[in-house]
């Protein structure tokens, strides 16, 4: 009780200062937590535009769970989630242990801006650029594989490559960002370790074994943690790549709110599934923060 | 340290507060000075100029026309629908918004917008059966018996459009059923029907979009969407063991080479392209796209035999059919302080005034009136038309005469083509039809498995009770 009073006494002390940060508590209460409060609200109403939202307590929630386009929406999200939360976060290292290794920097620096490249695209251009690359008749893939005397695959229209395609895009455009970052925390790494090491005879295997990639853990856990976050927010790369025969191995949840809420109109539905992705994100994110031992 | 002066800082923030209140209060009194003559917000994706330059001209054209003050707020077309739904939601003032029929079905239980029936049955021009048939405006009618919209224009269809210069050098006549088809499309694949020594055309060329394609269905009785059957159920006729055949023949046309092979993935401007530039000689798509493929090609090349026409779709045990266009309509807000002005503008649309905007352009910009003739500007053949290239009155006459092979393929439309059943399931008729039809033509399963699982799936989304 006295500690409380003391806090107030407290605040109270430097008001002027708290008071100035008001307008930025305002801010986020209106812009971030009101609507997630409203949309926990929406969610338990057959919600329309104008006249009386009729409250129909968990149906909504029900609907989603017996509704099976749910369930392959939640499945395509963990298994091409994980996908990317994986790879996302390991090739790139191996390109920046493999980069940091070049010696002729204007070489290094030219890989490094070709692979960093794609980040700077939309999606909307990337997801273009990829399904001309992989059409069955002028695509660039189809026309070395018929050089070689292979039939053209339509990649696609077929549920079997849907799935390693939508990773391997992602990490086509992702890589060079994350490379990046591993990257600068290689750059800081004390030069004396490396010195030490060669004096202990350590090859230069070794030296990348047991110096480097342990240095890079504390990175290696902040890319895992970003990328889990986004995990289960993906969209515009799903909007902009699929089409209806690779739809049931590719829609993700996100996508399936949008279609839900905004195609459809069904408005309350959607607010519900969004409320489980925010419940879902939130546990996953703190299981893996846990997991990780994450520390700032 | 100094101590804060707070008494100073408290009266400073009250005199701040007096003083935008003042200002707020004058702003005010001067709005209500000005509300005499309201301006109206018009939320469309069609009407206006051919781009955002050219809006202001057309708000306008309208205010001289008819008096009346419009601004539009012109959202992406791809973006339309969500922009639309998030006005709408979020109860922005607008007085008159643009919206498809399957849109206006998703939201009209919303009770969003004013009926407009005894609006229309008093007005002299839309109550004319000569401008507009009452069995359109039945048409559109609700459960309620009430009318909510007002059309944008007539919205013609999609029909087999054919490169007519490829069957005369091959010497074919209009193929008149599915085998016919089978044979005029084979040789266009394998008769180099441009001559130029090359193996490098296709028979038909699709897009994503199959339904576009109904006129091959059709031969079937089988029309894009649902049908009820005799206890009122919902049921999609693609998805009927009546469609087999023709997702058989579909997909003999991808096992041979005919069909060109990435419709899972073009977009209407991949197929557009691919007819246009003498590599397919057969697609399905828009009558007034006859009009615009020629008027297209031979702007670039004036010499070129390009020669596209619309052709009757394919006869067969269900006779002919094709799919009319989806009505594109303007509601009113019933939330709209506007709604006498607004209607006077929907109004206005069908008269001969109105429907020279919407086709031609304005005044002075697309077109001029020289001697009392009408002068096409050079902007106004670029534009080939505004956002009812052909308007829905059948008093319009267009005074520069129509693009070549047009009139054909409308009166081929007029002749064949229905309008599909409105419901609000149009989305996973499109999702599920699209996906299983294109595994059967790819094939990838059997038709009849395709149809087993697109009846599944209608059950499982919902559709099918």
């Amino acid at each position: 009780m006295r500690a409380g009073k003391n806090i107030f006494k407290q605040i109270f002390k430097v008001r002027l200062l708290y008071l100035l940060i008001l307008p930025t508590l305002v801010y986020f209460f209106i812009f971030a937590y009101f609507p997630i409060l409203d949309g926990v609200r929406i969610s338990f109403q057959d919600f329309r535009f104008i006249g009386e939202n009729r409250f129909v307590g968990f149906d909504n929630y029900r609907e989603a769970i017996q509704t099976p386009g749910f369930w392959r929406a939640f499945r395509n999200t963990i298994i091409l989630g994980f996908g990317n939360v994986m790879l996302t976060a390991f090739v790139p290292m191996v390109l920046a242990l493999l980069l940091n290794e070049l010696r002729i920097v204007a070489w290094k620096r030219f890989t490094q801006t070709i692979i960093y490249m794609p980040h700077l695209f939309s999606w909307v251009i990337v997801g273009g650029i990829w399904i001309f690359m992989l059409s069955p008749n002028v695509g660039i893939i189809n026309v070395i594989r018929n050089l070689f005397g292979l039939d053209s695959i339509y990649f696609m229209a077929k549920e079997a490559y849907a799935r390693p395609i939508m990773i391997g895009v992602n990490l086509w455009k992702q890589a060079g960002f994350v490379c990046i970052l591993y990257l600068a925390t290689i750059a800081g790494i004390n030069p004396e370790l490396y010195q030490a090491a060669m004096i202990d005879g350590a090859g230069a295997f070794k030296r990348v074994f047991y110096i480097t990639v342990p240095e890079l853990l504390s990175t290696l856990r902040v890319v895992l943690l970003l990328n889990i976050m986004g995990a289960l927010r993906m969209f515009n790369q799903i909007w902009v790549m699929r089409n209806e025969v690779i739809a049931p191995k590719v829609d993700v949840l996100m996508y399936y709110v949008y279609e839900r809420g905004l195609v459809q109109f069904k408005i309350g539905y959607a607010a519900a599934i969004s409320v489980l992705i925010f419940v879902l994100t939130f546990i996953i994110t703190a299981i893996s923060n846990r997991f990780i031992k994450y520390r700032a | 340290m100094k101590k804060v002066n707070y008494k100073r800082f408290w009266i400073m923030g009250l005199g701040l507060l007096l003083l935008f209140g003042s200002v707020y209060l004058f702003a005010g009194g001067q709005q209500e000075a000005a509300k005499e003559a309201p301006t109206l917000i018009w939320l469309t994706t069609v009407q206006g100029g051919q781009d955002p330059e050219e809006d202001p001209i057309f708000e306008k054209e309208i205010e001289k026309l008819t008096g009346i003050k419009v601004k539009l707020i012109k959202p992406p077309g791809s973006d339309y629908e969500t922009k639309m739904t998030a006005m709408l939601a979020t109860g922005e003032p607008l007085d008159i918004v643009y919206l498809l029929d399957f849109q206006f079905d998703a939201l009209w239980d919303q009770h969003l917008f004013e009926p407009l029936t005894d609006r229309i049955m008093s007005s002299k021009v839309l109550s004319d059966p000569e401008i507009i048939p009452m069995s359109e405006w039945d048409r559109i009618r609700r459960d309620d018996g009430h009318i909510y919209g007002v059309f944008n224009k007539f919205e013609q269809g999609t029909l087999p459009i054919v490169r007519a210069d490829w069957m005369e050098n091959l010497g074919f006549a209009a193929p008149e059923t599915l085998d016919e088809y089978y044979e005029l499309l084979k040789a266009f694949t394998v008769q180099d029907p441009d001559g130029n020594g090359k193996d490098d055309t296709f028979g038909l060329a699709l897009g994503y979009t199959i339904y576009e394609s109904t006129g091959l269905f059709g031969a079937y009785g089988l029309m894009k969407g649902y049908g009820k059957d005799a206890q009122g159920n919902l049921y999609a006729y693609h998805a009927t063991e009546k469609a087999i055949p023709v997702y058989e023949w579909l997909a003999r046309l991808y096992r041979e080479g005919i069909l060109e092979p990435s419709f899972v993935t073009n977009k209407s401007s991949n197929f557009r392209d691919l007819f246009m530039t003498d590599k397919a000689g057969m697609t399905f798509y828009w009558a007034a796209w006859v009009g615009m493929f020629n008027q297209q090609v031979k702007a670039k090349n004036p010499n070129s035999p390009f020669k596209a026409r619309g052709i009757a779709p394919p006869k067969g045990p269900g006779g002919r059919l094709l799919r009319a266009g989806s009505d594109g309509l303007m509601v009113i807000p019933n939330y709209s302080k506007n709604k006498d002005l607004a209607f006077k503008i929907l109004e206005f649309w069908h008269t001969q005034e109105g429907n020279v905007v919407s086709s031609l352009g304005m005044l002075g910009h697309d077109y001029n009136i020289v001697d009392g003739k009408y002068v096409i500007a050079e902007i106004g053949k670029a534009h080939a038309g505004h956002s009812a290239p052909q308007p829905k009155s059948l008093k319009w006459k267009n005074p520069f005469g129509e693009m070549e092979g047009f009139e054909e393929a409308a009166e081929i439309i007029r002749k064949y083509a229905r309008p599909e059943m409105v419901t609000p399931y149009g989305k996973q008729w499109e999702t599920i039809v699209r996906s299983e039809a294109a595994k059967i033509i790819l094939g990838d399963i059997s038709a009849e498995q395709g149809v087993k699982n697109m009846q599944r799936r209608f059950k499982e989304e919902g559709v099918y009770k």
